[in-house]
């Protein structure tokens, strides 16, 4: 049997893929999250096209809810390629599994967070005449992710974690890298011992960055109330 | 006045209230006795709030004696649950439990912790909704009544444990003013119907027809104390007359 | 070209199988659920060394993957002498991982009550058993209540992950099934729908029996 030692450079190499995949899904995730929340909320003042969007965009939340990310990345990795004949690569089926799951989670986060805006701002943004964009933009955007950070913060975690199913199609990140080490050297406690305190680590991390964009966007819409307070 | 000769319900000596090194009440004096009411008025910061938090031992105080219908506060639990049964007390944001309906807001602490039936509870619960006015809401539940409606319930929920006194922490101060002089009106015939209360308040119209005496406090002390007349209309004090200048403009005549 | 009748044959595996997968997920969440209740006191202790400790659980079990608890529990516990089968190893599990979320989610509830309700349940005089009883968890649980049903789903996607230590709940029967046919578009869209259905049932549920509990003693409205 060889030393856990010897797979350094393995681990570091699949911890670099775990990050690489986390950040793309988490970029995917977000981006999903934010266009169809802010597509969907509920709200005074909209365009009329809003409520087709918003029950396209909930049937999509509804179902991908639902459905386990594993069976996603089965489904798009080995079943999308045998029915329709075109190789999609782990990468891509990960991301893309990932992404939808997520997306639907951070799209009711938006969502939650521009229908927490008081009622009397979309009054006044249509009042000035503001078209929906320039209101999502100038009027919503700030006070939604104030609400809404912690908790897509709290999604960001969930992606990094949920990178982890990806060795369940042998996609080469730091849980499959930590199987094969395992099998190798028979360290089991130890090396799931490194794979855990490697994912709490990345995890405290971004849970870290969230404070510090938290307490950013609260102190500008704090100082901006106190100011409004003080008028 | 024959009040004088019996011992008072309430009675504070000397009470002082700190918050770190921040003194909130600095010695403070009061009296109140049977069929009383007294109202404590004051500028904000005052200590004033604090004082009738102290009474039912919400806030414990760090100076100073306070006796409630014969029973010393000395910060036991069990001088608090006694004169926690001789007190009730109405909040400034009313502070009803939102998943019961008034009735059970009522009941709740009569047949909880004086074991009286459901039954009874319940007929003494209709008797103190009809008396603030509000027969046929026992089924509503606090998100379905306006302000006005909850404070009166809260009340009736004080009532309801039949207090020696009931304390009333700034009752309409929370309220749309359209609703206040609906809350007033009770605390008029509780007066009327010679219940004991302290009132803080800001209402100076109320303190002048219906307390026996006010209190004007500032800054932790009481500067000033007369019955209704005097005190509004001819105070001895500076800072009573500043106080009253400032909301002579706005809320009184 | 799709063809679905190839999964008729499997069909009384399919039915067996989503019992495996409700039983995984239910008993889950429901070890899950006494579990948080029971460390909750501690978590919200006065006394430091317990609130660190459960703190110290909540952390560890929300930042790392529900799969390395799977593998700690189904290869790791076996070198200390606790084996366990593959659907024991995936309750236990998945039951560890939603204990440290419920908790949290029961500790938000509590602390959502705002502090007028103890100062007024304090001047009526009411002890605590009546303040807990009837004031603190009823309020606390209808605040709770959908977070708690979103662990409930979570419990219903997580007890997939089993398919990875061979079990052979609804995700690792479509495993088999698609490797034998090579059908894996068919058997995992279809497996990818009995989940839809599925969650959409328990919300339907959970959302029916929140409003019985609530209407029992509640705003017509709410």
């Amino acid at each position: 049997m060889t030393s856990v030692i010897d797979y350094t450079e393995l681990f570091l190499t699949a911890v670099v893929y775990t990050i690489a995949l986390s950040v793309m899904s988490i970029i995917g995730g977000t981006l999903v999250g934010v266009v169809f929340g802010f597509l969907s909320a509920r709200r005074l003042e909209a365009p009329h096209w809003f409520r087709a969007a918003r029950v396209f965009i909930d049937i999509y939340v509804r179902i991908f809810r639902s459905v386990p990310p594993l069976v996603l990345m089965f489904l798009l990795y080995f079943g999308v390629s045998a029915a329709m004949n075109l190789s999609i690569s782990m990468t891509a089926a990960v991301v893309l599994a990932l992404t939808l799951f997520v997306g639907a989670y951070q799209s009711e986060n938006i969502r939650a967070g521009v229908e927490s805006v008081p009622r009397g701002q979309a009054e006044a943004s249509a009042a000035l005449g503001l078209g929906i964009f320039s209101r999502m933009r100038y009027v919503e955007a700030r006070p939604t992710f104030a609400v809404a950070l912690p908790s897509m913060v709290g999604q960001w975690v969930v992606t990094i974690k949920d990178t982890s199913l990806a060795s369940g199609i042998g996609v080469v990140e730091a849980t499959t890298i930590a199987l094969t080490v395992r099998q190798a050297t028979g360290e089991t406690w130890l090396v799931f011992l490194v794979l855990g305190v490697t994912y709490f680590l990345i995890n405290r991390g971004v849970a870290l960055l969230g404070s510090v964009l938290e307490k950013r966007i609260s102190r500008s819409t704090s100082r901006a109330q106190s100011r409004a307070a003080l008028v | 006045m024959s009040e004088m000769l019996k011992t008072p319900v309430v009675s504070l000596k000397g009470v002082i209230k700190k918050y770190g090194s921040v003194v909130a009440v600095n010695g403070v004096d009061l009296e109140v006795f049977e069929s009383q009411t007294v109202a404590i008025i004051g500028p904000s910061g005052s200590g004033k709030s604090t004082v009738i938090r102290t009474i039912n031992g919400l806030e414990s105080h760090d100076g100073g004696e306070i006796v409630v219908n014969g029973v010393t506060l000395d910060g036991s639990k069990s001088s608090i649950r006694d004169v926690r049964n001789d007190v009730g007390m109405v909040f400034q944001q009313f502070n009803l439990f939102p998943y019961m309906s008034a009735l059970d807001n009522i009941t709740l602490a009569p047949r909880r912790r004086q074991g009286v039936s459901r039954l009874d509870a319940e007929a003494h619960g209709m008797e103190l909704l009809e008396k603030v006015g509000l027969k046929g809401f026992e089924s509503r539940y606090p998100s379905e009544l306006s302000g006005g409606q909850q404070q009166r319930v809260a009340i009736a929920r004080g009532l309801a444990t039949k207090p020696k006194v009931m304390l009333f922490d700034e009752p309409t101060s929370a309220l749309d003013p359209e609703v206040v002089q609906d809350v007033l009106g009770v605390m008029k015939d509780l007066a009327h119907d010679g219940v004991t209360m302290i009132v803080v308040t800001h209402e100076l119209t109320f303190a002048a027809q219906v307390a026996n005496s006010i209190v004007f406090m500032d800054a932790g002390v009481v500067v000033e104390q007369g019955d209704g007349d005097s005190l509004l209309r001819n105070p001895q004090h500076k800072r009573t007359i500043r106080f009253l200048s400032s909301l002579n403009a706005s809320s009184f005549d | 070209m799709l063809d679905f009748s190839i999964l008729i044959p499997y069909f009384r595996d399919f039915v067996q199988a989503l019992g495996l997968t409700l039983a995984l997920s239910l008993s889950g969440f429901a070890i899950s659920s006494v579990l948080a209740a029971l460390l909750l006191p501690a978590r919200m202790s006065s006394v430091a060394i317990l609130r660190r400790l459960t703190w110290l659980y909540v952390e560890v079990l929300r930042n790392i993957p529900v799969l390395l608890v799977l593998y700690v529990v189904f290869f790791a516990l076996p070198q200390i002498g606790i084996k366990t089968e593959s659907w024991v190893a995936a309750i236990v599990a998945l039951s560890f991982n939603s204990t440290a979320y419920l908790v949290e989610i029961y500790r938000g509830g509590l602390n959502s009550i705002p502090q007028g309700r103890y100062e007024a349940a304090a001047a009526l005089n009411l002890n605590s058993f009546t303040l807990w009883t009837r004031i603190l968890l009823p309020e606390a649980l209808r605040t709770a209540y959908p977070a708690i049903g979103n662990q409930l789903v979570a419990c219903v996607l997580g007890s997939s992950l089993a398919v990875l230590i061979g079990a052979g709940e609804l995700t690792g029967l479509a495993y088999m099934v698609g490797a034998s046919t090579f059908r894996y578009f068919e058997t995992f869209l279809t497996v990818a729908i009995v989940y839809i259905v599925i969650v959409q049932v328990i919300n339907f549920c959970w959302g029916k029996l929140g409003a019985q509990i609530i209407a029992r003693n509640t705003s017509r409205r709410l």
